[in-house]
């Protein structure tokens, strides 16, 4: 067993031998300084920014009651799974670019799109992607307080994984 | 090893080799993207470009030397790309469980986001991988076999 152990280990070592020296040789190789997360949110160059308007954390519990509503959390993982609105969608910027059509698809079906996050986390360059893509922000609001605000307005909140992300996103 | 396991052994190196060249190579297309994608995973997120560095490198050794003549080699590069697997799996299962959405970058930009199926996907290669480590031990060549062997192939000579 040993042996085979040590063979593993000196492929490993050789790999990371060749890893470094192929990144360092080539123009394209990744820079070794820590990454910023954050890849959905941002859009397009030199686009003009829909103006995304706020809405009362009591207004939008109203709305949420009334149904056809596309409710959005745009917080870190961590916070997600802590506590989120009932049905809220988990849509950070760091979202693959799949979640993210996915969420477009479904809120051009919806009348109403609300995104909230937190003190800690502003949810409008999720907000303002999304009116991006939608093409307008006539539909699309902020909860005012974020997550907060909305759990003492009345909403349902739950904790745990996002049941309705990833595959068979709605 | 008897024929059947022999050619399940066969089947699977090459389909384990092919599978990580072609997504080392996929990673070593656009490695900046992929150092963000695991940074995305925000698990040690700040050591995300050595990873993006040494995976890709890691999955071609791996797939290089499961081809290779030597079964003990074999062993280890399908030892090494368990090690892969696994610590995919565990990658995996955390972004599932945490509710994260983020792109997979397995095979490069575009791998789709990542499910319960990429979960399911990973355990299979794990097993794969840990398979062709036990599958493939050397047999020990009969006594006296090994004597004739040398001496035909002009190899050692036995001492006088």
């Amino acid at each position: 067993m040993l042996p085979l152990v040590l063979r593993t280990v000196a492929l490993f070592t050789l790999a990371c031998v060749l890893g470094y020296a192929g990144n360092a040789l080539r123009p394209d190789g990744v820079s070794l300084a820590p990454v910023e997360v954050a890849a959905s949110c941002g859009g397009e160059a030199g686009a003009a920014v829909p103006t995304v308007l706020t809405v009362l954390a009591a207004d939008a519990v109203q709305l949420l009651d009334a149904g056809d509503v596309l409710l959005l959390d745009a917080r870190a993982p961590a916070d997600y799974a802590r506590g989120h609105v009932d049905r809220a969608l988990h849509l950070p910027c760091a979202s693959a670019a799949q979640e993210l059509e996915r969420a477009v698809e479904h809120a051009e079906r919806v009348s109403v799109i609300l995104v909230y996050g937190s003190d800690a986390l502003d949810p409008r360059p999720m907000a303002e992607e999304l009116a991006l893509r939608l093409g307008g922000s006539a539909r699309l609001s902020i909860v005012d307080g974020g997550y907060d605000a909305l759990v003492a307005a009345g909403a349902a909140a739950e904790s745990g994984l996002c049941e309705t992300c990833g595959e068979g996103t709605p | 090893m008897s024929r059947a396991r022999a050619a399940l052994a066969l089947v699977l190196r090459l389909g384990l080799a092919t599978l990580l060249a072609y997504a080392a190579i996929a990673k070593l297309r656009d490695p900046t993207t992929f150092a963000r994608e695991i940074a995305n995973y925000q698990l040690l997120p700040r050591f995300a470009p050595h990873f993006a560095v040494v995976v890709p490198a890691a999955e071609l050794v791996a797939a290089i030397g499961l081809l290779l003549p030597s079964v003990s080699y074999r062993r280890a590069s399908a030892l090494l790309a368990s090690g892969l697997f696994g610590a995919f799996l565990v990658a995996v299962t955390s972004v599932v469980v945490r509710g994260v959405n983020v792109e997979c970058g397995c095979f490069g930009s575009g791998s789709g986001a990542i499910g319960p199926l990429t979960v399911v996907r990973n355990v299979a290669l794990t097993l794969g991988a840990l398979y062709l480590v036990f599958a493939e031990r050397e047999t020990p060549a009969p006594a006296g076999a090994a004597g004739r062997s040398s001496s035909e192939a002009g190899g050692e000579t036995r001492p006088g």
